[in-house]
This record gives structure tokens, sequence and C-alpha cells, in this order.
């Protein structure tokens, strides 16, 4: 994803895999992104989400649109959007759905992935 | 393949791109003349024979069908035995078990950050109490065993239930237990490529140790098995899965016979997990190129001379990355055709996945659909009549000359990058990975590969049928955890102290196998992430991971 993303003409701060909520968020601020990405394999989506979503919120990140992609459900994408999640991309959206979403945010976009 | 095509275009309709599944360009038609240049004795030989271009074994599937195994993991050990015996009352004829995302990064189910991943991905595994739940009732010594399960309770604990049977160790069949050392998998299940790195030296050494106290004890286990399909998944080329994870047996083995054990044990005891997809013959040709390559390394490289040492033994799992989500019952087909590439190739072990792999590990029924493919392919097609019933057709012959050219010039691209490891560190390696991965959605975006369901065929989302899936449930996943924390509160701590003590010792020393002390901590109701921690603490590594528990004791 960050590869795609760059070749796209963004600037990107990969964190990996093992995050946690709070790394995420420092690294959001200290970066003043301009979006945040976090990806789903294994079913825990959910969990982490409605975390990361009211720790956005707490520290007065809430402004930053939130976006989810991997092995998510449809089923589940009304209920991520109604905790704050901004928008879903699950396996098998292109990748230029992604890349026009982030764009047509405003200005240079640097997300956080 | 909009819906303005018209009738005269769909009938007229190309369903090619001249080039295989990884962009192998291919002729219309074979003919002698494109494998002229093939040796029967030399490049071919019959099933069972030097160098098993054919097959590893001269009976093939009439002598005994390739083990119908699918990879087994669901939310807690509970229904994880309900779930291995549900399918092998319906004909599973092996088993393979998979843990969760905490344990495999090898922490508790009580550690802060596994918290809403418990039993997520595969089956939590905290203690030895798991392993037996997990067991409980499956013969031991009638089912053959894969524990892609890597945590350091799951071996020692199903042979302390061996013991506990009163099975004799010698009599046990299966897989797992070790990891072939490697300075970091390109692709690990759920790892970080940084641990491998600082415990390289000490596991390569621990691994030799491990070994040879298995071939010993356990002469019908196989410590480990050789991931190629993690690495497919990534998006390289057949050439490349089989180039990487040849490299990796290579310079692994060169390590360990350099520690000065016999090179026909060390090939004797290698085994692989390769992935299948869906371009038959160029699997077909990859698994056959791969065997003879495989052989005759073995033999002129590193010396092994005793043939049935040289047979690449082979598990297959049908292509995860190959299942789409939009129409999702469709990757049934997929998962058939995959399958039937892999017997055509001539694997020994099969799981093919099951159709809702893009979204959750299988329900019940994904699971037995899945199995029933296998059953159906083992039983009515007729391709476990013929050993290598594709032998000698020019285009499988040529593909697999073809297959074996490039699979050679990238193991010499290895070689000059300074072999595995430094291709590794040098990045040579991730970046092979990126470009394919990148490649795959190019190729999807710009509609150079047709998928059905997802650039061509494409129905509305909301049109979709929404498939049933598994979920695991929370309140089942909480009462295990409250377990496992009252478990470690109800143990003799004396007992876990001491095991842990003498294993952390074993580690620093670092001098023998850890697996007679990891069957102490298991026996004392250690638990996976203190067994690895404490591992790790010998080696002088963090105890946590994670970097956020210290030592409990």
């Amino acid at each position: 994803m960050a590869s795609f993303l760059r070749a796209a003409g963004m600037e990107v701060v990969y964190l990996g895999t093992h995050n946690t909520a709070d790394k995420v968020i420092a690294a959001a601020s200290q970066e003043d992104v301009d979006a945040i990405g976090l990806s789903f394999q294994g079913g825990d989506h959910m969990h982490h989400l409605s975390g990361m979503t009211r720790l956005l919120r707490e520290s007065g990140l809430g402004h930053i649109p939130l976006i989810a992609g991997g092995n998510i459900p449809r089923q589940d994408i009304s209920t991520l959007k109604g905790m704050g999640v901004a928008e879903v991309f699950t396996t098998g959206k292109p990748m230029s759905a992604i890349i026009d979403y982030l764009n047509n945010m405003g200005e240079k976009p640097e997300p956080t992935v | 393949m909009t819906e303005s095509s018209t009738m005269k275009e769909k009938h007229l309709e190309v369903g090619t791109r001249g080039k295989t599944w990884c962009g192998v360009p291919v002729e219309p038609v074979y003919r002698p003349g494109d494998v002229k240049n093939l040796n029967y004795e030399r490049d071919l030989g019959d099933p069972g024979q030097y160098p098993f271009t054919r097959g590893i074994y001269s009976d093939m599937y009439r002598g005994r069908l390739w083990s119908r195994r699918l990879i087994t993991g669901c939310a807690t050990p509970q229904a994880t035995n309900e779930r291995l015996k549900f399918l092998l009352a319906n004909g599973e004829s092996a088993i393979n078990i998979i843990c969760d995302q905490p344990t495999q990064v090898k922490i508790d189910p009580d550690h802060p950050m596994a918290a809403g991943s418990v039993g997520c991905a595969g089956v939590p595994i905290a203690c030895v109490n798991d392993v037996f739940a997990i067991m409980d009732g499956i013969p031991l010594d009638q089912v053959s065993t894969m524990l892609t399960a890597m945590t350091p309770v799951a071996f020692p604990s199903y042979l302390l239930l061996a013991e506990k049977l009163g099975i004799p160790f010698s009599s046990l069949r299966g897989t797992g237990g070790a990891r072939v050392p490697s300075l970091a998998a390109p692709v690990c299940a759920y790892g970080g490529r940084e641990w491998y790195k600082s415990e390289f030296k000490s596991e390569l050494k621990e691994f030799v140790e491990r070994l040879v106290y298995l071939a010993k004890y356990l002469p019908k286990w196989y410590p480990a098995s050789l991931n190629s399909y993690n690495i497919r998944e990534t998006g390289v080329t057949a050439a490349e899965e089989m180039a990487f994870i040849m490299c990796n047996a290579f310079e692994a083995m060169e390590l360990i016979i350099g520690h000065g054990v016999d090179p026909n044990l060390v090939a004797s005891k290698m085994a692989f997990t390769c992935s299948s997809m869906i371009d038959i013959f160029e699997e077909v040709a990859k698994f056959r190129a791969a065997r003879r390559i495989w052989a005759r390394t073995l033999k002129e490289r590193f010396g092994v001379t005793n043939t049935g040492a040289m047979r690449m033994k082979v598990h297959v799992n049908t292509a995860g990355v190959l299942y789409r989500r939009q129409q999702a019952l469709i990757n049934i087909s997929r998962g058939a055709y995959s399958a039937l590439a892999a017997v055509l190739g001539g694997c020994q072990s099969l799981q093919i996945a099951s159709y809702d792999e893009a979204i959750s590990i299988p329900t019940d029924e994904a699971a037995t659909i899945a199995l029933r493919t296998e059953q159906i392919l083992a039983h009515e097609t007729g391709v476990a009549n013929v050993a290598d019933p594709l032998g000698g057709s020019y285009y499988v012959e040529a593909m697999t000359s073809k297959m074996e050219e490039q699979i050679v010039d990238l193991i010499e691209q290895v070689a000059s990058e300074g072999g595995w490891t430094a291709a590794l560190e040098s990045g040579w390696v991730d970046k092979r990975l990126e470009t394919g991965w990148l490649n795959e959605q190019k190729d999807l975006e710009n509609n150079e590969k047709i998928v059905v369901g997802v650039n061509a065929y494409t129905i509305p989302e909301e049109e979709d049928r929404e498939i049933n899936f598994y979920r695991p449930e929370s309140k089942s996943v909480d009462e295990y955890v409250n377990k496992v924390r009252e478990f470690k509160k109800t143990r003799s701590q004396e007992d876990v102290k001491r095991a842990l003590r003498s294993l952390r010792v074993a580690a620093e020393k670092g001098d023998e196998s850890l697996l007679p002390y990891e069957m102490e901590c298991c026996r004392a109701c250690a638990t996976t992430a203190e067994i690895s921690g404490a591992t790790r603490m010998g080696r002088g590594l963090p105890y946590d991971p994670m970097g956020v528990l210290e030592y409990p004791f």
C-alpha cells in the first residue's frame, strides 16, 4: 500500500505491523498527517477501530480522517462509519479509488499507513 | 466484459492473453520439436526415480492418496477440538493446527496487546491444557499432525500428551516444533523481521541440536516445514516462489551441515509448504521443475547419497490470495482448479482454502465444501489413477524446462547477491516481493489480467449475496481468557519458576536442544509468553517481544 501511495505522489509514514493505538496517535500528531490508514487481516477490526476512533477524539485528533482496509466484511461498514471511521476500502477495491479519495480530501495528503 | 458486449463479441471472446498467470509467454500449440532436447533418463526418470521430476513415489496416489489436511484453528481450544473431530468424521485424513495472532507473536491471551485479537485467525494456545483440549479424543498415533502453530507450548505439550496416553514417540507422525533458521522469513504469517535477526545465531545452533534429537526420538517427524506459500501470497511468480524457498533451504542446509550433521540426515528432514495457484499447467511445471532442481542440487552440491533423501516432499495450500470477496461462492471453483493443479503436480498433502477465506476463518459449511472438493478430486476425476499423468505432454515438458531455467536463473541471482541472508539484508528480496505485489495490482486494474467478478462479469455490490461467515463468539473467548488468568494464579509458582530458570540457563548455554526443557516448563504449566520470554532472556533479549511486560517471576 505504502509503495502504491508513494508512486501516486503522496508522502507516507509507514509504521509497520504490531502497533498500538498510542503509537499511531503519537505518529499522526508528530507528523501532522492529513489521514490515517489502518489495515486488518484477522477479523479484529471492530475492537481496534472502536478503540482508535475514541482515542483520536480524546486526543483532539478527531478531525483527521481514519480509513480502514483489509478483510473487513461489508456488513460491518455502517457500524464502523457510525463509530467515526471515515471510509472503508475492503480488499478488491481498486487502488485508484483510495488515491481519488485521498486526493479529494484537500491539499496534498500525507497519510500515515 | 461489460453489459454492452454484443452477442457476437461474446461469441468471439478470446480466453487468453497468450501468457501464463505469472506472465510467461506461451505458444498456441506445442510439438515434439519443443521437447527435442529432453532425455527421459536424465531429465525425467520414472515416478519415484531420480531426479523425481515425475513424482517422488513410483505409485503416487494409487499407492496412497495425498493427505486431506485442512488448516484448523477456531476461537477457543474447545471449539477447535469440535471442528477437528467434525472434519475427521467427514473424511479428513490428517490435521493441521494454526494458532491465533497473539499466540503467533508469542504473547499470552491476557497480554494488553492481545485484547480483541484472541481467537482471530486461529486458536489461542497459552498452556499445556489448551493443547490437551485441542487434541482431546484424537488418536495421536493414527493421525498425522501438522503444527503450523509455532508456539513453544504446542509441540512440547503434544509430546506430553503422547506420554500421558502411553503412545511411543517413535510412532508419532507429523510436522512442526521448529523453524528452519533464516535471518528472517521475508513474509511471516504475523511476525516481524527484527526478532529473527537478533536470534539467528542461537536459533541455528538450537535447531541443529533439535534436529538431531528429533531424528533420534521421533523418526517419523519433520521438525519444520519450509514455507513458500507466504512468499507466493505477495504476488511473486511461480519461479520466484520456488527459487526463494530453495535458496532459504540451501543456505540453511549448508549451515546445518557445517555444524557437523550428516547431509543425508538433513536432507531427509526437509519438507515444504507450497502454494498452488490457478494456472494449472504453470503450477504443474513449477512442481516438476522444483523436484528436479531439488534432487540434483542435493546430490551434486550437498553430496547427499541416499536417493530417498533427495525427494522433495510437499504440502500444498491452495492460494488464498486468489479468492475474492465479490461473488464469494465462485471461490469454490478457484479452489478446485488450484487443487487439481497441485494433484497433477504431485503433492503429498493438500488443503483447499475455504471459499470464505477472503473474509474470515472457515465456517463448518465452507470447510466441508473444501474437504468434499478434495474427495471428488480423489474419487471421481480419475487423477489418482496414474502417476504424473501430464508427463510427456509437449506443453508441460516444455513448460517444466522453462520453469527450471527461470528458477535456476533466480537462484544464481541470489548467489551473486551474496546468498540468501545477504539478499534479505540488502533489501533485494523485499524489492522483488514489492514489485510482485505492485505488478499484480496493476495487471488487475489495467484489465491485463481478467479476474471474474472483479474486473469482468461484475455485479453491483448491493446485489451480491452476503455470505455467512465465522465470527469468534466474544463470550466464549472472554471465558477462555479468564480461565487462563485463573490458571496462572492457581498453578505452583515455584514449579514454574524453577522450570523456566532451567530453560533460561540452557538457552544461554546454547549447546543442546531446548525441547526437554520446554517440556518440563509445559509440565509445570508455564505459558507461551513465559517459555518464549525465558528463552529470549537466555539469549540476551528482552522478555516481552512487544516491550510492554516484565518477566513475572
